[in-house]
């Protein structure tokens, strides 16, 4: 799990209850104004999906943080 | 009929808009408006700006992706209404833009569309549902 800020532990602390993820990666790509963020996923549960799904998946668990950011980058896979 | 074609996909776009001031949310024909535009259309990117002036750097990526592989394709701007900008959301499951539809499903935002342009996917499917 790479996320150092609170703010990013707290995203990657969301995924991870949400879903059993191998690895979680969260950084701020704002410079720390908390408004972009690039997160990294890797998770056996998602095996078989597209990639549209494993999105839908990782930002369903985010949806109120990310009403507040700008925008994010996210990549998703299967271990 | 290239001129016809395109007036008739304008005239779609206004139905949109026109049905989103109709109603609150997802009203129901603004969901109709939307589900008949992305049926009729092979493309549409709902988008920050339109086609000609796109108002954002992923938004734009988009217009510029679509105009490099040569596919007609119809752009709805959600900045026009709160109502649509909220209601495609939760219509896409999708909670940024831009939003990409293709051949009447959900197809992804621009790093997913980035992606698919790069390996090839793109061309691939635009190929594909041409000939349907």
């Amino acid at each position: 799990m790479t996320a150092e800020t609170e703010a990013e532990k707290n995203i990657a602390a969301k995924i991870q209850a949400g879903l059993n993820a191998q690895s979680i990666s969260v950084a701020d790509t704002s410079g720390g104004c908390g408004a972009m963020y690039s997160i990294q996923v890797v998770s056996e549960e998602f095996k078989g999906m597209s990639i549209v799904k494993q999105h839908q998946l990782v930002t369903k668990l985010l949806k109120e943080q990310i009403a507040e950011w700008h925008g994010f980058q996210l990549v998703t896979k299967a271990p | 009929m290239q001129r016809a074609g395109s007036q008739q996909q304008t005239r779609r776009s206004t139905v949109v808009v026109k049905a989103m001031f109709a109603g609150q949310g997802m009203a129901p024909q603004l969901k109709g408006a939307i589900d008949n535009l992305i049926q009729s259309n092979k493309i549409v990117v709902f988008m920050k700006g339109t086609k000609q002036f796109p108002q954002c750097g992923f938004s734009n990526t988009v217009v510029q992706i679509l105009r490099n592989v040569d596919a007609p394709f119809e752009t709805v701007n959600i900045l026009e209404n709160e109502a649509l900008r909220t209601g495609m959301k939760e219509y896409s499951q999708w909670p940024t833009f831009p939003q990409v539809y293709i051949d009447g499903e959900f197809f992804g935002g621009c790093d997913i569309m980035i992606e698919a342009y790069q390996s090839g996917e793109l061309t691939e499917l635009l190929e594909r549902i041409k000939n349907e």
